[in-house]
């Protein structure tokens, strides 16, 4: 596949304080690249230099192969953007600020605005002024503006922001349809690790400046640590010595709980419960636990807060169904 | 070309529908209204030149060049310009075009404001060659202050707004005002357009060359900044 997004080495500081250092990463044709990063990590400012809005201290940065830093303005002509809170000119319509905007592409104003406008579910706002539209209705104005000339490259900054859960579906069907049925390669920025997870295809996650890591999803989805935690009331320690015995690596968690991260156990839990409850241990829950995404996200980018996320099944149900799986 | 065209249909659309020029326009007309009247044409069309020399020249065109230039950054639609296929240099052009041809039509329309008053209060001795002597004089004024307007602009860009290009041109006016009467009035850019005035019975250009110097270089440094500025500099 065609490299579309390249940055190599890309670095900026104003004065001695860096913001982005070293940031060398590439987008392939058709790819959802979601760029991952807390409040300040660097986002936008990324996002900012890919566009030619921001020069860089050094490196280099290249869309469908040509330098940003030294491209003609026609370069713009294949890329739809979005960058922040998107903003209109408040006392113009949905449809003036689309038709400027077609115009100043060089596209049929009124077919350019009415399709974008289709596309995006905003014909009903047409007429509305950019000054009375909800937050959610704006931030599809901004996406309207970013695609209105059916770009082959869309560089979006939080896309999501302020959409209802409908809207919020809504672009992400339309995004991924985009990539895949049209080959428009999308990078696009967000601090909703969820909304990243069932978008992406590749994940880079930035922080302080730095890109920490870049996965695709389906590695991203395997990363994610599992763990078994079992429920023996107060024979946690009988339990652990004789999971230890089975060859099981187990501990006491502050919770009392007992947890077990071999993968076997974590594949095949019904062998652990057969275990303890042959021993005549009580099992009062057995509960296989993924680590969240958010956990995840947060240990790569060093600020360590467990946040995990869930998937119980209760011991006697499963059991009951004659085997515990997740 | 035709992107340029595209640029400046757009920019046109935006400033000929925003309050602030059609604010400015009808405050400019009331204080030209206040001041109507003389013995004859030459004093009631003078009075009008000299309002527009001194003052409406510096507020109302600055006042406009700061709002075309610095309403996209209060609006926030500044990055919308930024990465398009029209070069910014062209978007900075455009601006400049739409804002000299409205501040034309609103000197214009300020004459014929000026003339329709004369006409209704009955100030007399009217003659075409007085009306084309002041409506001269007027034009040039106005290319004058238009040239005072670059600064304005690189200033809107700079500082990300319209108050501080407000601001500088109030300063200005002040400065004008205050100085003007001075020695060096003649080669402070924003006095020249009055002392001009002042000066325009004994020749086209009474003032030394230097002065309309001064107008061009004042002119030329604020324009190759402001699209040094709009190409160069880090958009945040």
């Amino acid at each position: 596949m065609d490299e579309i997004i390249r940055t190599h080495g890309l670095t900026k500081r104003y004065g001695e304080h860096p913001v982005l250092q070293d940031v060398s990463l590439t987008v392939r044709q058709g790819e959802i690249y979601g760029f991952l990063g807390l409040n300040g990590a660097g986002k936008t400012t990324t996002i900012r230099m890919l566009l030619g809005m921001i020069r860089p201290t050094s490196g280099e940065i290249s869309i469908r192969g040509r330098s940003v830093i030294e491209a003609k303005p026609d370069l713009w002509q294949h890329v739809g953007y979005m960058v922040e809170t998107p903003y209109a000119y408040p006392n113009f319509t949905v449809q003036d600020n689309l038709r400027m905007i077609a115009r100043l592409r060089g596209l049929p104003e009124k077919s350019a605005a009415d399709d974008v406008m289709e596309r995006l579910q905003l014909k009903r706002y047409a007429d509305t002024k950019a000054k009375h539209l909800s937050l959610g209705n704006a931030q599809k104005l901004g996406l309207a503006k970013a695609m209105i000339h059916n770009p082959s490259v869309l560089i979006l900054d939080e896309p999501t922001n302020a959409l209802d859960p409908a809207g919020i579906v809504q672009v992400r069907e339309l995004l991924r349809s985009l990539a895949e049925k049209e080959g428009v390669t999308v990078f696009i920025s967000s601090h909703i690790l969820e909304e990243m997870s069932k978008l992406a295809s590749r994940i880079g996650i930035i922080h302080g400046g730095t890109l920490v890591e870049e996965i695709s999803s389906r590695e991203f989805e395997q990363l994610r640590r599992k763990r078994l935690t079992v429920d023996v009331r107060q024979h946690a320690e009988a339990a652990n010595r004789l999971l230890g015995e089975a060859g099981y690596a187990s501990r006491t968690a502050a919770t009392g709980r007992i947890e077990i991260a071999d993968d076997a156990a974590i594949r095949q839990p019904e062998t652990i419960a057969r275990l303890l409850t042959e021993a005549g241990l009580p099992l009062a829950a057995l509960t296989v636990e993924e680590e969240g995404l958010e956990s995840y996200f947060l240990e790569r980018v060093g600020a360590g807060v467990q946040t995990p996320s869930e998937h119980s099944v209760p011991a006697h149900l499963s059991l009951s169904n004659g085997g515990i799986a997740k | 070309m035709k992107s340029l065209w595209n640029a400046v249909y757009v920019e046109n659309r935006k400033l000929s529908r925003s309050p602030v020029l059609w604010g400015m326009l009808v405050f400019l007309l009331f204080v030209t209204g206040i001041r109507s009247g003389g013995a004859d044409w030459n004093e009631h069309l003078g009075n009008m030149s000299f309002l527009f020399a001194s003052v409406f020249g510096l507020m109302g065109f600055g006042t406009i060049t700061a709002w075309t230039f610095g309403r996209e950054y209060a609006d926030r639609t500044i990055k919308d310009l930024l990465a398009l296929p029209i070069s910014r240099v062209k978007i900075v052009i455009a601006k400049g075009a739409v804002i000299a041809f409205w501040c034309l039509v609103a000197t214009l329309l300020i004459f014929g404001f000026s003339l329709l008053l004369g006409l209704l209060i009955g100030v007399p001795g009217l003659s075409s060659e007085i009306l084309l002597h002041h409506l001269g004089q007027l034009l040039l004024i106005a290319v004058f202050h238009l040239l005072l307007c670059s600064p304005v602009a690189l200033l809107a860009s700079i500082s990300r707004g319209y108050l501080v290009p407000i601001a500088y041109a109030f300063t200005t006016l002040m400065v004008a005002l205050t100085a003007g009467p001075t020695a060096l009035g003649a080669y402070l850019p924003w006095s020249i357009p009055a002392l001009h005035l002042s000066s325009s019975a004994s020749a086209a250009f009474p003032l030394r060359t230097a002065s309309y110097i001064v107008l061009i270089v004042v002119f030329e440094l604020g324009a190759l900044g402001t699209m040094s500025w709009w190409r160069r500099a880090d958009q945040r």
